[in-house]
């Protein structure tokens, strides 16, 4: 034994048992006790610090202002259309009359977007689908270049066109939009809250009859603000048929909203409504249900429990395969494939990986799978086939991950094995 | 059948899971990564400390604040590295600490194992962790850490010198010098 080894070999028995044999159980207990309690708080601020900044994030959200000038365009005009009855222009009776027969809404504006400083002018869309025979939903879309919002009844769906996502947004469920939803009372836009505050404070309501100067049809200019968010607004009501037809929203004084096409009861484009097929929807209800069911396997898997983990991972699997663009199924599957080495069934873990790669090459860590596959392959025997997986890993590795990855490393290091033990085999 | 699939592998994933686990807030998680890295983080500790209430201190600040960042701890390299590091850690903050306030804990301890049993063999064994620990005090400090953490802690080269940010050739040339360093101090204490 060389003498670096018999050093190290001194130092190990000296300082190695030094929780061998010993009563340590006092020790663990204060360390674990205030630990346990340590982590308590830290997950719970955690919690809340999460809580604030996604509302935070919600609340700065460029869609969550436009989604609020929409809702005060609408409040808007049903307060023109619901409210007012004392004024002999707009009877109660007419206006319930008007609402009645209205079956589509479609408003077209310019809304500006961004900082106070720097506001960007963007063109935005809302179609409106009121409940009807067919359809007891009601159905609302709020569109500009970067955001598109779809409500279906209290279902929404935020959708990013360029990244072709889609969030379900499930409003009394969800703790940080429930604030949201209550206030909205039924949907982000069609706003009671709104309707409410602009029924109760506009204290500066004028009227004023007008003609339209392109048409000659007699109008009506309606002039309110709302104090307390430093707001105005500038209503045109058609006056025989009681229905807004231009709506501008000020903020802070400066331009705000831009509403000036209001088209009533015609046919809403096809499809305005529904999902893009190709969204991939994220299902934050289902993500939470599946992240669940994988942590209950995970803790079967770390105590060895692999057949009952097996079990979950494939109910997971085939619960969840789609969600979130393949990565809950992804995971589930990795980790089925990982529960099959420890029950020694090595060719079902081949299958189970080749069964990956076949269906979430989109992803971007799938050289993982082939790494494992190479594993799988030369517990088998199947050396070149094994080798072949190792390869496809580097490949696919290149440029991607740093070569002293795990998967990368491990990848060149059996490579490199199996290659020297076919070398020692070929020489004489 | 080889167990290298079934003894490499999932180690990693298991630390994966625990840290998943632990971030959930999850206590069981605690226990277990507590239980699984405490011999090693008390051989690092008491090789640097020894004595028993400044280890069990260290071994207690390292995991209080560990389990401090439960739901946003994420970790660049292994658990073990990253744990065993704290320790060395703040065990180089309590000997300088010492050092300041006059108190020669390494050259005066009472030098006994955390809850060593009174036994003929426990004082030779007691006898002999004096032998050593005071050569290892005499270590400078960044060659004893590295040996420790090496020895002790099982931690590469590349690990120690990712968490602590110095190159891996001088964490080498630490460990070559310390463990020179040592073998001289011990004077064939080893080869005994």
């Amino acid at each position: 034994m060389s003498r670096a080894e018999k050093i190290k070999g001194l130092l190990r028995k000296t300082f190695g048992e030094l929780a061998d044999g010993s009563d340590l159980s006092r020790m663990d207990e204060r360390i674990l006790c205030d630990a346990s309690k340590s982590m308590k708080q830290a997950v719970a601020a955690h919690e809340r610090m999460g809580r604030l900044s996604t509302w935070r994030k919600i609340m700065r959200t460029k869609t969550v202002t436009l989604a609020t000038a929409a809702t005060v365009l609408i409040a808007a005009f049903l307060l023109v259309t619901l409210d007012r009855s004392a004024s002999t222009a707009w009877s109660v009776q007419q206006t319930m009359a008007a609402i009645k027969a209205l079956s589509t809404l479609h408003i077209e504006g310019k809304a500006y977007w961004g900082s106070v400083s720097d506001p960007e002018l963007v063109n935005f869309n809302f179609w409106v689908q009121f409940p009807n025979e067919d359809s007891e939903l009601l159905k609302m879309r709020f569109e500009c270049y970067k955001r598109i919002v779809i409500a279906q009844g209290e279902t929404a769906y935020e959708c990013w066109p360029n990244e072709k996502i889609a969030k379900i947004m499930n409003g009394p469920e969800i703790p940080e939009f429930q604030a949201w939803y209550k206030a909205a009372d039924f949907s982000p836009w069609l706003t009671g809250k709104m309707l409410w505050i602009l029924q109760q404070l506009s204290d500066d309501w004028t009227e004023e009859a007008q003609f339209d100067p392109s048409t000659g049809k007699k109008q009506i200019l309606v002039t309110c603000s709302y104090a307390p968010s430093d707001t105005s607004y500038s209503i045109v009501v058609d006056a025989e048929s009681k229905l807004v037809q231009t709506a501008r929203m000020w903020l802070k004084g400066q331009p705000c909203v831009d509403a000036y096409a209001f088209t009533y009861n015609q046919e809403n484009p096809p499809g305005a409504f529904e999902l893009p097929t190709d969204y991939t929807i994220i299902d934050e209800k289902a993500i939470e249900e599946s992240r669940a069911l994988y942590n209950h396997a995970g803790k079967l898997f770390v105590e060895k429990k692999f057949m009952e983990a097996l079990k979950f991972y494939q109910q997971g699997y085939g619960q969840y395969g789609s969600l979130n663009n393949g990565q809950v199924g992804a995971d589930m599957l990795y980790m089925v494939g990982m529960c099959y080495p420890e029950i020694g069934q090595f060719d079902k873990m081949v299958e189970t990986f080749l069964k990956y790669i076949n269906e979430y090459s989109h992803l971007p860590k799938y050289d993982h799978a082939y790494y494992c596959l190479g594993l799988a392959y030369e517990e088998l025997g199947q050396n070149e086939k094994a080798l072949e997986a190792y390869e496809k890993c580097l490949l696919i590795s290149e440029g991607i991950n740093e070569p002293d990855q795990y998967s990368v490393k491990s990848a060149r290091r059996h490579i490199e094995k199996i290659k020297a033990e076919q070398d020692n085999r070929s020489s004489p | 059948m080889s167990t290298r699939v079934v003894k490499g592998r999932p180690i990693v994933i298991e630390d994966r899971l625990l840290i998943w686990r632990f971030n959930a807030g999850d206590m069981d998680a605690l226990r277990c990564i507590y239980e699984k890295y405490k011999p090693a983080l008390l051989s690092v500790a008491g090789a640097l400390l020894n004595d028993a209430a400044a280890v069990e201190d260290v071994l207690h600040d390292v995991f209080v604040r560990f389990a401090s960042q439960a739901g946003h701890f994420s970790l660049n390299g292994s658990l073990k590295g990253y744990l065993a590091i704290c320790v060395a850690n703040r065990a180089r903050n309590v000997n300088r600490k010492d050092r300041r306030i006059g108190s020669e804990r390494l050259t005066t301890a009472t030098l006994r194992a955390p809850y060593e049993p009174d036994s003929s063999k426990a004082i030779a064994s007691a006898e002999q962790r004096q032998v050593v620990s005071h050569a290892l005090a005499q270590m400078p400090l960044e060659q004893r850490q590295v040996v420790v953490l090496h020895v002790l802690g099982s931690l590469r080269f590349r690990e120690i010198a990712r968490q602590t940010g110095v190159s891996i050739h001088t964490i080498q040339s630490r460990y070559r010098y310390g463990l020179e360093k040592l073998r001289l101090l011990l004077n064939g204490e080893a080869d005994q």
